[in-house]
């Protein structure tokens, strides 16, 4: 065989190695048990510069925030780039990412995270759910991980490599083990962000009114210093930025920390909309539409989207696009008429669902 | 720097198109840098031994004289004496001084073995005695003897190798090949396979039997010992292959060390296939040299005139021997279980089977059992596998008194039940994991069969290009998904690494 002959059958033999291993780990990445890679798979695919407002959180935004409804019955075009505990650290980098291909008139970002942060937040799988469900040669993917990974250092004290923190195969390798049909290719239902929750958790709203307060408390560990650097971002990238707290039963603690928070942020310019103390105008019933003490059910999710949609319609000038006839909105309506046709079958199994 | 592991595959892959890169009068040169960068990133203190070591060995063998060369061995025999056996001198005197109450005993210092030094001591001694007996001519370049002793990959885990046959090809500055560089890294493959999909699933069950004999008693530990056979083959087989397809790639052809083990029908044959250049070692530089020395022959000559029976006549062969396998003991580690399970124990084997094959013989006569018959083999096979499997508990025990409550709990324990009632599933490995241990060793076994006689890559080379790429893709993919590594997993070193 000539040179060039061995050349070029060691470099096919090495680009099939290539497209094996990819797709093995196509398969074996992340378990996509809250929605992470779906959410970020699906809105790569969106049409280019067709979302106005980019929501992003935790699961706070992801379970209180349905898009395709929000379009249907608002017209607000939209998308939530939620993963579970996502830190406040993501919100920066899923910007970024988000403003590769699209322009949204308005970011929402939920403090959750922030005034709420833990260790939770900084969990090798809550890092992991963001990271590894961007693409994996983003710069933001990189960036994220860096800026995580020297976190881990300083404030938090995991010992892992930056290596297997930005290639996975080291630990979704293991997963050959639990492979389900949701890993060969048959999608989540997951609405633009939005997953669907039916449970029900029933407490009281006079708890949650006793740990609500006016007064301001300290900001825990680096929160402070993450916010300044994120509202820093905001300003050198001219962003245009509502933050929102989700309603629920926080501890006063919580409490504190949003309102110091809400200074700091509104000290920039900015504001913050504590959803919290609109529970009454949103018609949340903490009897019915909670899913826990933070979460609301779909019911409640509703309720949070029709509320924060004419919020938004208001206060931001957010457009109506429905009659605008322009193919690039029609991902959300059938995506609309997925979600109903969902929560209908839901509500034939299961009579607590009170959404629509 | 581990065998496995990024670093050492990325300065593989690095230092291997530089060496193509260079003019080829200079190639060794490029290795010679590597393997110096090599120990210095691996354990730097390494670095110093090998570079005196080098320096003695050229100076004695350009010498050649009786003295130089003793003095050389002796000299560099003490630095590994030093760096590996301290521990157990110590512990001994101290047990002495405890057992005489004369004292307190003498502190361990805490000195590093430098890497390899079990390894190039024996290769270069064994080239300084060829040197003496004229064997071989030495080599006028100190870089030279410094890349033979000190050639990274052999570095690692041996193979003890011989001056005459690696030299040429060390020192050649060799032209990059297609066979040499896809055979080389279809080795590596193999290598790592056996490694992380085989050796490491089977140490985590032996872990936890050999971590908790008062609990996993009885059957467990024959299982458990049968086991950590598997992993020691799978693992020095699979360094093995590592360091000779990563040299093979360079274009040095480094010695065999392994031949289907497993297929020895006696534990001398075991010995034949199993660890190949140490006990040829022993064989050519200690044990022949030992019978041949005069004092040794005379004696020898004498007692077979002596004595007419043909199993006794052999005996003082047999003590030769029986110095040369404690030698061996002793080099496996400064411990007693090493010089027991290691040494003694294999040649108290060895010499029963001798000594009992006259008899052996007749029964197989009045018998009439025919040994070459299929399932007599297979038998030899088993007996084999059982024996070697004793002498490992010692070497992969903690101590002597581990290996005999082992012994103690698997004989006062009748628990033949958890072979089948998925006891053997809770020791570390579910189902799914031993499903894939199972079939690998099934691969593992196959593929040493067939390379018994002839190389698998040479009979893969012959094979349509589709089925050689489906199969060299599917082993990828075994390692790749299979293999025991990532984050949260501490890759074990090799178990001849640290020797």
């Amino acid at each position: 065989m000539r040179r060039s002959g061995k050349i070029i059958r060691i470099t096919v033999f090495l680009l099939l190695a290539v497209i094996m291993l990819a797709a093995t780990f196509n398969v074996l990445w992340l378990k996509d048990d809250d929605h992470a890679r779906i959410t970020m798979d699906t809105f790569y695919k969106l049409p280019k510069n067709s979302v106005d407002v980019m929501l992003v959180g935790p699961s706070s935004i992801r379970e209180h925030y349905i898009p395709p409804l929000a379009y249907a019955e608002s017209g607000v075009v939209s998308y939530s780039l939620s993963t579970g505990a996502q830190n406040f650290d993501a919100a920066k980098y899923l910007i970024s990412e988000a403003e590769l291909t699209q322009d949204p008139m308005l970011y929402v970002v939920d403090v959750r995270a922030l005034a709420g942060i833990s260790s939770m937040y900084y969990s090798e799988a809550a890092i992991r759910k963001v990271a590894d469900s961007m693409h994996i040669y983003s710069p933001y993917r990189f960036e994220y991980i860096n800026r995580m990974y020297d976190r881990w250092d300083s404030t938090w004290g995991y010992d892992s490599s930056r290596l297997d923190l930005l290639y996975g195969a080291g630990v979704y390798h293991y997963r050959w083990e639990d492979i389900d049909p949701e890993d060969l290719g048959i999608e989540y239902s997951s609405w633009m962000g939005y997953s669907l929750e039916e449970r029900v958790c029933v407490f009281d709203n006079e708890d949650r009114l006793k740990n609500m307060t006016d007064e301001r408390g300290p900001l825990k560990s680096y929160a402070e210093e993450i916010l300044n650097d994120f509202l820093d971002y905001c300003d050198a990238n001219d962003l245009n930025v509502l933050f929102v707290n989700m309603p629920g039963d926080y501890e006063k603690e919580y409490n504190l920390a949003l309102n110091t928070i809400g200074d700091m942020v509104g000290n920039r310019g900015y504001e913050l909309l504590d959803l919290n103390r609109h529970v009454e105008e949103i018609g949340l019933d903490t009897g019915t539409d909670m899913r826990d003490y933070i979460h609301v059910n779909t019911g409640g999710a509703v309720k949070v989207t029709r509320y924060l949609d004419e919020y938004l319609k208001e206060n931001y000038g957010i457009s109506d696009r429905r009659n605008e006839g322009k193919d690039i909105y029609a991902i959300w309506q059938d995506k609309y008429a997925s979600f109903v046709a969902e929560t209908d079958k839901r509500f034939i199994i299961d009579d607590r669902i009170k959404g629509g | 720097m581990q065998l496995i592991s990024l670093p050492f595959f990325a300065g593989f892959v690095l230092s291997l198109a530089i060496y193509y890169l260079f003019p080829a009068k200079y190639r060794y040169l490029l290795l010679l840098a590597y393997s110096g960068i090599f120990i210095i990133l691996s354990t730097p203190v390494a670095f110093p031994f090998v570079v005196i070591s080098s320096i003695t060995v050229w100076a004695a063998a350009c010498k050649r004289t009786r003295t130089a060369v003793v003095l050389c061995i002796v000299f560099n025999v003490l630095l590994l004496a030093v760096t590996k056996y301290y521990g157990f001198a110590i512990t001994n005197i101290n047990r002495l001084i405890g057992i005489f109450g004369a004292g307190e005993g003498i502190a361990m210092p805490e000195i590093i073995a430098p890497i390899g030094i079990s390894f190039y001591t024996l290769s270069m001694t064994g080239y300084l005695l060829d040197v003496y007996w004229g064997q071989t001519e030495p080599c006028s370049s100190l870089l030279k003897t410094m890349l033979y002793i000190g050639y990274y990959p052999q570095l690692t885990s041996g193979p003890v190798t011989r001056f005459a046959d690696v030299s040429q090809k060390l020192f050649a500055g060799n032209r990059p090949t297609y066979e040499n560089i896809t055979f080389g890294m279809q080795r590596i493959l193999w290598g790592v396979f056996k490694k992380i999909v085989i050796a490491e699933r089977a140490g985590m069950i032996v872990n936890t039997v050999y971590g908790d004999v008062a609990t996993y008693n009885g059957f467990f530990i024959p299982f458990a010992a049968s086991l950590f056979v598997v992993q020691l083959y799978s693992d020095f087989s699979g360094c093995m292959d590592i360091i000779l397809g990563v040299s093979e790639c360079y274009g040095i052809v480094l010695p065999e060390n392994f031949r289907a083990p497993f297929l020895s029908r006696s534990v001398r044959e075991f010995w034949q296939r199993w660890h190949i250049t140490l006990g040829e070692w022993f064989r050519d530089y200690i044990m022949y040299p030992l019978q041949k020395s005069s004092p040794m022959s005379s004696w020898i000559i004498d007692f077979r005139k002596k004595t007419k029976n043909k199993t006794i006549r052999n005996i003082p062969v047999y003590i030769c021997m029986l110095a040369v396998w404690l030698l061996i003991g002793i080099w496996h580690g400064g411990a007693w279980k090493y010089i027991l399970g290691m040494g003694l124990w294999f040649w108290s084997m060895i010499f029963l089977s001798e000594i009992t094959k006259p008899l052996m013989s007749r029964i197989k006569s009045k018998l009439k059992i025919d040994d070459s018959s299929p399932l007599f083999r297979v038998l030899g096979y088993i007996r084999v596998f059982i024996l070697v499997a004793v002498g490992n508990m010692f070497f992969r025990m903690s101590s002597l008194t581990a290996v005999f409550v082992a012994v103690k709990q698997t004989f006062t324990h009748w628990n033949p039940e958890v072979l089948v009632d998925g006891s053997l599933l809770k020791l570390g490995v579910n189902g799914n994991n031993m499903a894939v241990l199972i079939l690998a060793v099934i691969i593992m076994a196959a593929v040493s069969v067939l390379g018994n006689k002839k190389s698998v890559r040479s009979r893969l080379k012959e094979t349509h290009i589709a089925v050689r790429w489906v199969i060299l893709l599917a082993l990828l993919w075994c390692v790749v998904v299979f293999g025991i590594y990532g984050p949260g997993y501490n890759p074990a070193d090799f178990i001849y690494g640290g020797f």
